[in-house]
């Protein structure tokens, strides 16, 4: 706690100390402008038109416009908004939502989530527990979304090695950047779901006078329990995978999904006249079950209990330890996060420097996961990570950044599924990033060097309740990556772009996959790390081709990704039963052990492609008519050892989606073509090809001085399938939702 | 009276109280089994001194301890037991049909001790002995297995000798067995040939309280590995090891039954243990210590069964008497639901079925030293590469005698150690009265050790 308070005293310090220098600047600049008004004074009698001089700083985009990257805002981002940011991104190109239940949604880009995508808030990771097990939500809710980055390949060199998969970067603007037009403005938005009967609304209030601007913000969601056309459960798969046999099952509805969520934010900035300082603080409360069945090997063994019961013929009183919910408990999860985030910009500082920035965020995540109510296991995140970056245009073709990036992160788990020993990790990355223009030719070019260091705080794990010996930790792991990456633009013509990209990247391994020791019920698996895993390496070709030509336009990617020492769990062949936490070789009953992994590396390569084509059928009084082509797929197999296929793979989609609006109301019907994913992995099971077919439909109203309305409705898989999400862990237990209807509002003064 | 002859009485009492409760709780039993063609015997196991006990399991109120079920299924006397007639081995019943793992492959017998039955972290391995036998029931008499039949048992993994826990020796792995990963053998194989694979396998470790649950899996295969057998029953033998006891349990058999009626499987155990008037009606028990208030089936803990088993008995208005008196927890003469609910408030464990996690400590040390008789077990002494066992007698305050001593193999990843020229013996860690202690002694000569050293030592923290 103090070393927080420690941390925000230093941010608050920097923020001040850049605010003070832009005093002294702004002190200049007055004292300048008065110079010059005394000069305009002498000439003011012999000039007809008096004009005063301003001062235009560019800003140049952080990243420049490349074919892997797109950005979600607007219209399009508040018809994809849902619950989570998987469900928010899934019909973005490339990325797929990893359910574990409605409750969890983490994108998936290109096949890798987890450990290889970072998911940015604000430019500060979210440092949520997501990388640790499937189970875990992001911390983020999309409601207060501006805009939604989304990175694809590695973008190791600017965010580090977690980001050797791509970036999902979420801008809510709650730090305001520029000054205030209006006293105040805002949004109002409420949208009502009829899957589940979930609601969702938001505010956000932008306030300011002069240099200081606020900005306030809040937003509550609830919905029940997600209903589905057939069963939650596939039986058939179930007892494939994991041996279970006597199923309680449910039609229509996965039990124990519903959600409640809450938060909001404040900010305040100061925006001079070079310089800008702001600061928020921001929590959010998540609460939401996974599917039934999910975390319990077998919910039908109660250690002999179940043969007492049946004999039992008055059970009032006691519903508390033998009612379902003591005999069969939910496992729910109570989410927090606290945010501290701290920024600010310095443009020109000295010629040749086009801007200093500064963004440095505080996180403090935990959560709780709850078994019948009771709590088991306590998961506790508390992240320091921060930026500093300049970025120059000191000569005619060529600009760039250089930066370093830090993150001090303290990790502990404590209870029953402690998997994960108490850790601190350190992090400190160097990077550089230049662009170098010539006639129609870009050349990117980007270095990064990371040192991470992490330090387990105990120098033994002893696996509770086993008579293993206790396993010996190293005082602490140290990790040197060296990354570069280059990309090569090519700017055919004014309307064609062909972009290559070449990466090379290292990912330091994460903290799982060193340390974890013990059995990991959300996965079914028992996990053994390896301390002596190496950086993992992945050298990526990326061919992007732009073009527009009249009414169509159309972008195509092509890539080659090849990893090497990829990290994996492999199957060690032995098994660990649960109840009397032994080791075995083999085990009688499926459905009371799980399969022990070990953490290990080997070579794997992903190819894939996404592609999409915009035309114009017809363009009318009333609107215009807009027709999409999309597709998108990947595969991903290790190319040593048995060969065998990455699991958990998207499958191959395309589809197509027909438009007809105007600027003041649109109308869009989608059909999406996701095809069987025969390749699902070692101990994985496939899944069935699916048609998922979307409609929305949305209206603009003005209204004046007052502000805006914005109506809005969607359809969501109108043709009611049941869809098994081949990312998701818990596809056999839990389908993606059925047939509904989203209808929602949002006001804008 | 005095004050031996008050505490010998107490004892009588509590003997003779654990007595009725376990026949009473033996109905409660028989009422509630499902698996009435499925009847398996628990192995109970304890300590007494230096010696490891086992007998029919007499836990009341658990699966597994469901003799009177047995002993009706057998047609045996009530609290009959089979033994072999030709050793007085005891014979503990199993079915491969039992468990929905499939009808060539069981879990049972399970293994238990009660609390106090044994040390605290005291890790438990079974022997295998002997060679698979078969009763064929065209014939109806014991032989030889058919011809590369088995019984393949697959037995704890993580006290094995060749667990390694340094990483730099697993290629980072936190932990892997003596190849470098986890290429092990954990089976034992009982063929008509004998004992084959790893003949010593751990069975389980108790908790803090010296309790203990757990059960194996023994499957029915062929030599290579394919499920099945021909129907029958099968006999294997064990016995018991622990690493605080010198002396293992007697041999013991375990009765399969693969796909017989009760009336053939009845007449296997017959030409084993002979008539049922042979048997022994009540084999010797321990004293088991005060329970806790509401504890009704001795598992050292209040939980869920203990108040299902207490609504039971009250649903069906038992009159409290002498081996009933624990379901009255409140006292006052009846059992009814007040004594359920005031169970339910004793009850103090997640979801009342979950032990508490209780605070680690060291285990699976190869030394123990028992208070009572002054006796120092080492067992496993790693002297350059060589192992060995060995026991020491207190004899003054500071000197041990060596009293026997035997090559053995490496059994614990925490050996006692012995430099043969300082003559110092190191005891990494030593469990006495519920705390661990770190010890050194010097050979002085003369088969005697003399105590240099002695630290007491916490527990590992998780």
């Amino acid at each position: 706690m103090f070393h927080s308070v420690r941390q925000i005293a230093t941010s608050i310090a920097l923020v001040i100390t850049m605010v003070t220098v832009d005093q002294v600047i702004a002190e200049q600049v007055v004292r300048d402008s008065a110079a010059t008004k005394a000069g305009s004074e002498a000439g003011k009698h012999n000039s007809a038109i008096q004009l005063t001089p301003i001062t235009i700083i560019g800003v140049t985009p952080e990243q420049p416009s490349q074919p892997n990257t797109s950005t979600l805002k607007g219209r399009s981002l508040r018809l994809q908004q849902g619950n989570t940011l998987g469900q928010a991104l899934n019909e973005e190109l490339g990325v797929s939502n990893a359910s574990f239940g409605p409750g969890v949604g983490i994108p998936v880009i290109r096949g890798l989530t987890g450990s290889r995508v970072r998911i940015l808030q604000n430019g500060i990771g979210t440092h949520d527990a997501t990388s640790l097990s499937p189970d875990h939500a992001v911390a983020i809710d999309p409601l207060f979304a501006e805009e939604i980055k989304v990175m694809r390949g590695p973008e190791i060199v600017r965010y580090g090695g977690n980001a050797i998969g791509g970036i999902v970067e979420v801008n809510d603007h709650r730090i305001p950047e520029k000054r205030a037009t209006k006293p105040i403005s805002g949004s109002v938005e409420s949208r009502y779901d009829t899957n589940g009967d979930g609601t969702n609304s938001a505010f956000k209030l932008n306030m300011g006078k002069d240099q200081l601007a606020f900005n306030l913000g809040g937003f509550f969601r609830k919905r029940g329990d997600t209903q589905i056309p057939g069963k939650a459960i596939d039986e058939t798969f179930v007892e494939q995978q994991f041996g279970l046999t006597e199923i309680q099952n449910v039609s229509g509805k996965i039990p124990n999904t519903d959600s409640r969520g809450i938060g909001g934010f404040a900010g305040i900035s100061w925006v001079g006249n070079n310089v800008m300082a702001g600061m928020s603080i921001s929590h959010t409360d998540n609460r939401y079950g996974v599917p039934k069945g999910s975390h319990r090997l077998d919910p039908n063994h109660l250690n002999g209990l179940e043969t007492i019961l049946p004999r039992l013929n008055d059970l009032r009183g006691f519903e508390d330890i033998f009612g379902p919910q003591a005999l069969f408990p939910n496992i729910r999860l109570n989410m927090q996060q606290t945010r501290y985030d701290f920024k600010s910009e310095w443009y020109e500082p000295v010629r040749g420097i086009e801007s200093i920035s500064l963004r440095y965020g505080l996180v403090d995540y935990g959560h709780t996961e709850m078994e019948g109510g009771s709590p088991f296991t306590k998961f506790k995140n508390n992240v320091g990570e921060g930026r500093v970056e300049a970025r120059h245009n000191a000569f005619l073709n060529l600009t760039g950044t250089f930066g370093a990036h830090w993150i001090n992160r303290n990790f502990s788990a404590l209870g029953v599924e402690t998997f994960v020993p108490p850790t601190k990790q350190q992090s400190l990355g160097l990077y550089t990033t230049q662009d170098y223009t010539w006639n129609n030719w870009v050349l990117r070019g980007g270095l990064r060097f990371e040192h991470a260091r992490i330090d387990p705080s105990v120098n033994e794990l002893k696996l509770r309740g086993s008579a293993l010996p206790p396993a010996s930790l190293p005082n602490s792991l140290d990790y040197q990556a060296l990354s570069a990456s280059s990309a090569l633009q090519w700017n055919l013509r004014t309307d064609t772009v062909l972009t290559l990209t070449l990466n090379r990247g290292k990912r330091p391994p994460d903290i799982q996959e060193l340390l974890a020791l013990g059995p990991h019920l959300s996965t079914r698996s028992f996990e053994i790390g390896n301390v002596q895993l190496k950086n993992e390496t992945v050298s990526m070709a990326d061919l992007g081709i732009e073009w527009k030509l009249g009414r169509i336009s159309s972008r195509i990617n092509g890539y080659y990704n090849r990893t090497d020492d990829f990290i994996y769990l492999r199957n060690t062949g032995l098994v660990y039963e649960i109840d009397n936490e032994v080791i075995r070789q083999r085990c009688v009953s499926d459905s009371e052990c799980v399969s022990i992994f070990s953490y290990d590396q080997r070579h794997a390569k992903f190819i894939g492609f996404e592609s999409r084509v915009d035309a114009t059928l017809y363009q009318m009084p009333q609107g215009n008519l807009l027709l999409t082509l999309f597709s998108d797929y990947v595969r991903g197999r290790f190319v040593t050892g048995d060969r065998d296929d990455v699991p958990r793979m998207p499958p191959l989609r395309y589809g197509v989606e027909l438009g007809y609006g105007n600027p003041s109301w649109n109308t869009a019907l989608r059909y999406t073509r996701a095809e069987a994913q025969h390749h699902p992995g070692k101990n994985e099971t496939p899944t069935d090809s699916y048609h998922l077919l979307t409609a929305t439909a949305d209206y603009q109203i003005k209204t004046s001085k007052w502000g805006d309305l914005w109506l809005f409705a969607k359809g969501h898989n109108l043709l009611n399938e049941e869809i098994r999400n081949s990312v998701s862990f818990l596809r056999n237990f839990a389908p993606e939702p059925g047939r509904s209807f989203v209808f929602g509002l949002r006001a804008s003064f | 009276m005095t004050r031996p002859r008050q505490e010998l009485h107490r004892m009588e009492n509590q003997a003779f109280k654990t007595n009725r409760i376990r026949f009473y709780l033996l109905a409660v039993a028989l009422i509630l089994s499902q698996e009435a063609s499925a009847q398996h015997l628990d192995v109970e196991v304890r300590g007494e001194g230096n010696a490891l006990f086992v007998g029919y399991c007499r836990t009341p109120g658990v699966v597994g301890c469901d003799l009177g079920e047995l002993t009706q299924t057998l047609q045996l006397p009530v609290g009959a037991l089979p033994k072999e007639t030709s050793t007085g081995k005891l014979i503990f019943l199993a079915d491969f049909r039992d468990l929905p793992g499939g009808d060539f492959r069981t879990k049972n017998p399970g293994f238990q001790s009660i609390q106090n039955g044994l040390l605290p972290n005291e890790l438990l391995s079974y022997r295998a002995l002997g060679a698979l036998k078969y009763w064929d029931p065209a014939l109806s008499s014991w032989r030889n297995p058919p011809h590369g039949v088995q019984i393949t048992l697959f037995g704890g993994l993580e006290a094995n000798a060749e667990v390694i826990r340094d990483f730099s020796e697993c290629a980072g792995q936190l932990l892997c067995f003596s190849d470098g990963s986890f290429g092990i053998d954990g089976s034992t194989v009982f063929s008509a040939d004998g004992i084959l694979g790893n003949p010593e396998l751990v069975v389980d470790i108790t908790n803090n309280n010296g309790i203990l649950h757990t059960h194996l899996s023994f499957f029915l295969e062929n030599q290579q590995g394919e499920i099945g057998g021909p129907v029958g029953a099968y006999l294997v033998e064990m016995q018991l090891i622990s690493n605080a006891r010198f002396f293992p349990s007697e041999p013991f058999l375990i009765l399969f039954n693969a796909g017989l009626d009760e009336t053939a499987f009845a007449a296997a155990l017959a030409a084993l243990a002979g008539k049922p008037s042979d048997t022994d009606p009540d084999p010797p028990r321990p004293i088991i210590p005060v329970s806790i208030p509401g504890d009704v089936d001795l598992d050292s803990d209040v939980d869920r069964i203990d108040v299902a088993l207490i609504l039971l008995a009250a649903q069906n208005n038992e009159p409290v008497n002498p081996g009933n008196a624990m379901l009255d927890v409140n006292d006052d003469g009846v059992i009814d639901r007040t004594d359920a609910s005031l169970a339910k408030d004793l009850c103090t464990l997640r979801l009342c079925n979950i032990p508490i996690i209780a605070p680690a400590t060291v285990l699976n040390v190869a030394a123990a030293y028992d208070q009572n008789t002054g006796t120092l077990n080492l067992n496993d002494i790693q002297v350059s590469n060589q192992h060995y066992r060995a026991q020491l007698q207190l004899q003054d305050e500071n000197i041990f005698v060596l009293n026997t001593v035997q090559i053995d193999k490496p059994r614990y990843a925490i050996p006692v150690r012995y430099d043969i020229e300082s003559g110092i013996l190191e005891i990494p860690s030593v469990y006495t009265q519920g705390k661990n202690y770190k010890a050194i002694l010097r050979n002085i000569g003369d088969s005697k050790f003399q105590l240099e050293h002695l630290e007491e030592i916490g527990g590992v923290s998780e």
